[in-house]
């Protein structure tokens, strides 16, 4: 029931979305990957733009990953005008 | 909590004390369950309910009462077959039951007659198919009923 | 209750959705999935007065007992240290005191003196981790940006002994993982009378600042007697007077040697709370700094079977938020037979509903964050309406903003 309720939360937001999957259960399950109740990445129901690791992942990973996630994206601002390059 | 101190209430259920390391076990039948636990509950101290195991045993589901004052663990003990996995509810006498028998409820199958949530779900998610075997029983295949609920 | 099966479908589909009950209703939405753990209850209201809660749990259930039997001993303490972030360490060390009770000999003094060491440690975080939540849902946020700024620090010492700020994995069986590293221990020293420092400074704040004190004082007021009935762990239950606490009564790792002052209040209310969690955390910086000169040298592990002989343990320490108990059983063989956990939140859900009846719904945020629930409070709360036979839900998020609200023009 909780894939369906990440589906229904990303179907909903409005874009441009991203999402990104911080944490070894996140990515793939991580130590409980074979309980019965618990699912695998969460990359099977929502498609996934970055993955930060870790069990849990230190502040700065993810200050560092998301830090990436935002300057990769295309700048609509005009050059000479950007505040982040 | 010695032997010695529980051997009156014992007689009385028609049960047996045995001693561990740290635990007193006091096993009775499932019609003198609550009685013992009301008696255990009353001895001088405040005997506090620390909560209720269920252990699948092969034929018979354990259950097994744990509580606390302060020098050793007192354990009620019964067994209850698997083919009529009923008992009655303690929560009538000790309030503090609800929540762990709820539990027993939902991953061991066994029914506690009189407790509120009998027949409704406490921890098990609503996704876990009603028609799967619960999970703590030693039949269960985790990676069936993840198969199942479609998570894997 | 009218329209009651779309409203169901409704209520149950999930965080994000706009909530609103029928007949227009104010919508209590859109709540933003900020699902840190979340949890169901259902309040029922006649008026404005909270008069029955049914709470409904299991949404982070993960079947972790039953994957406890697949996995060896050892393989097992990474799993259970990460049933909770917070007192993921308290989790390890219950799990494997309660597996070497089993076996026949004796862990080093010094492992058992490391690990009353980050036990300690590891409650002063939580319970400024506490603090600041308190704070947050009580709409003083400065409050919660500096406490989590102070445990940074706890959580710097953390790393600085096992290599990671949570799920520290620093217990094993037979002992400890590593030794404390040289020279760490005048820094443990330092940070200590830093925290007592800042500790003492709350403790004036929280009795003295408006905004905690109007929201605190009074509420979620529980006595002995429920207490009894009810039997919650913890500082919820120290909170009335009765001065239960593992770590006296049953000792573990080094407590018997270096024991704790055990606090208590007599109020039984969230604001006696706050100043017992802070006596507490104040209590553990002495434990952390008294564990530090009596440490005696020696072997800090010693090597564990990999199979565990057969038998019976109940194990339970005193946790953060309280008795965390776990009943282990061997077959004999690599893998266990049982594992069973009853956490300490587990057993404060009763004495929690019993704590929120005959209040507004303003008050549900604080009350339900002051005993400390280890889900990271509750994200998902219907609410019913008795009278009007009328039933909606309404998110965390939301909820804590209606509380400020509410209070802001009392």
């Amino acid at each position: 029931m909780m894939r369906e309720r990440l589906r229904t939360v990303y179907e909903q937001m409005p874009e441009p979305r991203h999402v990104v999957a911080i944490g070894a259960c996140a990515l793939g399950g991580g130590v409980m990957k074979d309980c019965y109740s618990a699912g695998g990445g969460i990359d099977s129901v929502i498609p996934v733009d970055l993955y930060i690791p870790g069990c849990p992942p230190r502040p700065e990973a993810i200050l560092y990953g998301i830090l990436k996630l935002v300057t990769g994206i295309p700048d609509p601002i005009p050059e000479g005008e950007a505040i982040v390059k | 909590m010695s032997s010695e101190e529980l051997a009156p209430l014992a007689s009385r259920l028609g049960g047996t004390v045995a001693a561990g390391p740290k635990t007193t076990i006091l096993s009775v039948s499932p019609d003198k369950v609550v009685e013992a636990c009301k008696g255990v509950s009353s001895l001088p101290g405040w005997y506090h309910l620390t909560t209720i195991t269920g252990m699948d045993l092969g034929q018979d589901i354990a259950i097994l009462y744990h509580f606390w004052q302060g020098k050793r663990f007192v354990q009620v003990r019964t067994q209850v077959p698997k083919s009529a996995p009923r008992l009655e509810s303690i929560t009538g006498a000790l309030a503090a039951g609800i929540i762990y028998e709820a539990e027993i409820q939902d991953v061991l199958g066994v029914a506690f007659e009189g407790n509120p949530y009998l027949g409704k779900r406490l921890i098990l998610p609503d996704a876990y198919p009603t028609d799967a075997p619960p999970p703590l029983q030693k039949g269960t295949d985790p990676h069936k009923i993840k198969k199942m609920m479609e998570l894997e | 209750m009218s329209d009651q099966g779309t409203d169901a479908k409704r209520t149950e589909a999930g965080a994000g959705l706009m909530q609103y009950s029928t007949e227009g209703m104010m919508p209590f939405g859109p709540v933003h999935p900020s699902l840190k753990e979340p949890e169901y209850f259902k309040l029922y209201l006649e008026g404005e007065k909270i008069v029955h809660v049914e709470p409904r749990i299991g949404y982070v259930h993960r079947g972790i007992e039953r994957a406890a039997q697949e996995r060896t001993w050892v393989k097992n303490i990474y799993m259970f240290e990460r049933i909770c972030g917070i007192c993921s360490f308290h989790h390890s060390l219950t799990y494997t005191e309660g597996v070497e009770a089993l076996a026949p000999f004796e862990i080093p003094k010094r492992a058992k003196y490391l690990r009353e060491l980050v036990a300690e440690l590891e409650r002063i975080h939580s319970h400024l981790l506490w603090l600041g939540l308190l704070g947050h849902w009580a709409g003083f946020d400065t409050l919660f940006m500096w406490i989590w700024k102070d445990r940074e620090h706890i959580l710097d010492l953390e790393e600085a002994i096992s290599g990671n700020r949570v799920n520290k994995s620093y217990t094993t069986l037979g002992g400890v993982r590593n030794d404390l590293p040289d020279g760490l221990a005048d820094r443990i020293r330092a940070e200590m009378a830093y925290v007592e420092k800042r500790a003492a400074y709350y403790k004036g704040l929280v009795q003295s600042e408006e905004t905690l004190v109007v929201r605190t004082k009074g509420r979620g007021r529980i006595n002995q007697e429920v207490a009894r009935k009810l039997c919650p762990v913890g500082p919820l239950l120290r909170c009335t007077g009765i001065a239960r606490d593992i770590r006296a009564e049953d000792p573990y790792a080094a407590y018997g040697e270096v024991p704790p002052q055990v606090q208590t209040s007599n109020e039984g209310d969230i604001a006696s709370l706050l100043t017992l969690r802070l006596n507490e955390i104040t209590d553990s910086c002495r434990m952390v700094k008294e564990t530090l000169e009596k440490m005696p040298e020696g072997p800090f592990r010693v090597n564990f079977p990999r199979s565990v002989p057969a038998g019976e343990a109940s194990f339970h320490v005193e946790a953060p938020r309280g008795e965390l108990f776990y009943f282990v059983k061997s077959g004999g063989g690599s893998v266990p037979e049982r594992v069973k956990v009853r956490t300490s939140t587990l057993a404060n859900i009763l004495t929690a509903t019993e704590m929120l009846k005959g209040h507004v719904l303003a008050d549900v945020p604080v009350v339900l964050t002051g005993m400390d629930p280890c889900f990271g409070c509750m994200d998902r709360i219907s609410v019913v309406d008795v009278d009007r036979s009328k039933e909606w839900t309404v998110g965390g998020e939301a909820l804590r903003r209606y509380g400020i609200e509410y209070y802001r023009r009392k």
